[in-house]
């Protein structure tokens, strides 16, 4: 496939990708879904590389030998992460409304006593772990739900900024649990070819550590006070206690089973690189048949859950990697892995080094799954060994690059969103001087932790 | 599922609590605007024998015809005494064929003083034995001190009537406009107003009971949720239930309260005593 191109066209395809990384960063400005801005993005990159021939068209052959006529676009998208995608989206949706998110969340609200740092640490225990189980929007949704209304319940709306910046800021580094906790994840974990449990145990240790250090620096710079009065303690106590967590769930036998579909999804993903059969058929073919399966219990009306399905995000997904792999074709990536190149030479340190800073840099002001669409092809294509700490550098930078403003991370706009909900003032410069000291400390704990032990 | 969704899941899961309030009775101010109110005290201690008030060590002050020429000297004797309860009847120096009124000095007191009061029946012999003490309101959620002052008063053997009737009429009318909204469905809608309006005064009354038992008060508790027409719905209930007095909320920081279900209530039931508090 490699082919000469004139510098001029590569430069022209890249000003097209440059266009697009910009209109992303600029949605909220432009009004428009991701899905719609890199929609036309993707038509254009196709007109395009028609026009100056570099589209690989003709016939694919299938391994059964055949010839099949094929739209060139169509093995442009990685099928396998927009299974992964839509499958455990789908799947999750169902299995919520049995209630277990909900009667997770109220359980530890409960469990707490009421007392506000204590439901800070269970707050931010549970981000996490939403975060890593179902998405990072879906984990700050619900825990940014639950805090506006137990806030209100004690009467501490004076903390909801705090506890939302920081559950905004957690979702990030949940995100980094799994492989499937968030979607640079996905693409650069399956690009590397790291296996589930790898990802996890790797990943881990910063996740906990990252997590005990956000809340310590929340505690201390938002004020986040234990209760010392016992009056105030047993009054506390008794608002939270008045929390039904039963009561959004319907189906106790439905309620149960989930638990049980959610633990054979977890183990199933995990184990998926060594189960036989499965591994070849890979973590989309688990995604979707644990989604279809769980849609058994809604068989009559599963158009409410693939209602429920953030279609922009999918198309927004399938239209990239069409535009990722013009960009391919007309060389764009090949220069960019040059600029790259130039920056893993300065050495294992300060290359790694370079590229986490430069992923998170770039992540927090524009999207980070193009970024991390293009980085996993560009180390790909250098082939950078699976083990390498450089994936470790791009993967860390991409989900907390997030956190440095309110438009790096779609959860973090979604705290965002809660924030203006409730009638709390933050504006960008607000969200940035707050979270500065979160994001900085955060990098700097993975610059450490990566070129310490993954290196 | 969006943040609407989850924050009124969440709502729903954060159920009502209640909070018991003591009630203490020592001094009682009886209003009256006869000349000799003798026979009018013997009917009220009579009648708070009945209820659970110890008269032993309780304070009845009379304010007779003679003792307030005027509204302002009435308001200023009751706050010089300070009762935690003003004892009258309706039409207070108003024309007593009224009866579609509480006069002008009801209607005064309960707004200018902070002070419970307790309107006596049009006819003193109406004043009948006590079974139940029955709390009316339109939004019995929060309403700790209505509770309270129901449980206080409520004889040992008698039970606390917490009735809550949602306006049938008013949510017809908001449901025939829901009706016309295309992409609305009507009768799903519905059948979640109805079940969301009855839910969070149902699960008040089951906190109250869950707080009652658990302060050792044993007055049962008898909850009545549903919805109506709620004037001929009290009606029902006072008579059902053998209710010797209401409580009705007039305090509301808009002042609407006893314009609204407490008013009609107060000239609707006038054969029964009425706490407006």
């Amino acid at each position: 496939m490699p082919h000469e191109l004139p510098l001029t066209t590569t430069l022209l395809f890249a000003a097209l990708l440059g266009a697009m990384v910009l209109a992303l960063a600029l949605e909220e400005k432009l009004h428009a879904k991701k899905s719609v801005i890199t929609g036309v993005f993707a038509v254009i990159a196709l007109g395009m590389g028609t026009a100056f021939g570099i589209l690989p068209f003709g016939e694919v052959i299938l391994p059964n030998g055949q010839a099949w006529e094929m739209p060139v676009y169509i093995p442009a998208i990685d099928w396998q992460v927009v299974a992964i995608i839509l499958g455990s989206s789908l799947f999750i949706d169902v299995v919520s409304r049995s209630g277990i998110f909900s009667w997770t969340a109220i359980e530890l609200t409960r469990l707490s006593k009421g007392d506000p740092l204590r439901l800070l640490v269970f707050y931010a225990v549970l981000t996490v772990v939403f975060s890593a189980v179902l998405n990072n929007v879906t984990a700050m949704i619900i825990v940014g739900s639950l805090s506006a209304v137990s806030l209100g319940k004690l009467d501490r709306k004076d903390l909801l900024l705090a506890f939302l910046l920081t559950e905004g800021l957690l979702t990030n580094i949940g995100g980094l649990l799994t492989l499937i906790s968030s979607v640079p994840n996905i693409i650069l974990g399956n690009a590397a070819g790291i296996p589930f449990v790898d990802f996890f145990l790797r990943a881990g240790p910063y996740a906990v550590v990252a997590t005990a250090m956000t809340v310590v620096m929340a505690a201390w710079l938002f004020g986040i006070r234990p209760l010392t009065d016992q009056a105030e303690r047993l009054a506390a106590e008794r608002q939270v206690r008045s929390f039904d967590s039963s009561d959004g769930i319907d189906s106790p036998g439905f309620f149960a089973l989930s638990w049980g579909l959610l633990a054979a999804f977890i183990l199933t993903i995990a184990t998926t690189s060594v189960l036989p059969g499965v591994s070849q058929l890979g973590m989309g073919f688990v995604a979707m048949a644990f989604a279809i399966f769980a849609t058994l219990k809604y068989k009559d009306q599963v158009d409410k859950n693939y209602a429920a399905m953030d279609w922009d995000l999918l198309f927004f997904f399938m239209f990239l990697f069409v535009v990722i792999n013009v960009m391919e074709h007309a060389m764009v990536l090949d220069l960019l892995g040059q600029g790259i190149g130039e920056l893993l030479a300065m050495g294992d340190v300060l290359g790694g080094a370079g590229l986490l800073l430069s992923s998170a840099l770039a992540s927090s002001v524009t999207d980070n799954v193009p970024l991390a669409a293009v980085m996993g092809k560009i180390l790909d294509a250098q082939q950078v060994p699976t083990d390498s700490h450089l994936w470790w550098c791009t993967i860390f930078g991409t989900n907390l690059g997030g956190n440095f403003t309110p438009i790096g991370s779609a959860s973090t706009v979604v705290a965002v969103a809660i924030i203006h909900k409730h009638g709390l003032k933050l504006s960008f410069l607000d969200f940035v001087r707050k979270a500065l000291p979160f994001a900085i400390a955060q990098v700097a704990l993975a610059l450490v932790y990566v070129l310490v032990f993954l290196r | 599922m969006k943040i609407d969704d989850f924050e009124s899941l969440f709502r729903s899961a954060a159920k009502p609590v209640f909070e018991y309030q003591e009630v203490r009775l020592n001094r009682v101010v009886l209003v009256s605007d006869l000349e000799d109110p003798s026979a009018l005290l013997e009917a009220v201690e009579a009648f708070f024998r009945q209820l659970d008030v110890a008269t032993d060590h309780l304070a009845l002050v009379t304010l007779g015809a003679s003792d307030w020429p005027d509204v302002a000297t009435l308001l200023e004797r009751i706050r010089d005494i300070s009762p935690e309860l003003v004892l009258t009847h309706r039409l207070l120096r108003d024309d007593p064929s009224l009866h579609h009124s509480l006069g002008s000095v009801v209607d005064t007191l309960t707004q200018a003083i902070e002070t419970p009061v307790l309107l006596l029946p049009e006819r003193l012999e109406d004043l009948r034995p006590v079974q139940a003490v029955m709390v009316v309101t339109d939004h019995l959620t929060g309403d700790h001190r209505l509770v309270s002052w129901a449980v206080h008063l409520t004889p040992d053997s008698g039970r606390v009537v917490l009735a809550h009737i949602e306006e049938q009429p008013l949510l017809d009318h908001i449901l025939e406009a829901i009706g016309r909204m295309q992409g609305v469905p009507t009768e799903r809608t519905r059948e979640q107003l109805e079940e969301k309006l009855l839910e969070r005064p149902s699960d008040y009354i089951r906190a109250v009971a869950v707080e009652l038992a658990s302060r050792g008060i044993h007055e049962r508790v008898v909850p009545v949720v549903r919805l109506g027409e709620p004037i001929a719905e009290y009606r029902k209930l006072a008579e059902e239930h053998g209710v010797g007095l209401l409580i009705c909320n007039t305090k509301d920081p808009r002042q609407r309260a006893m314009e609204a279900l407490s008013h009609a209530l107060a000239v609707e039931l006038r054969d029964l005593p009425l706490l407006l508090l």
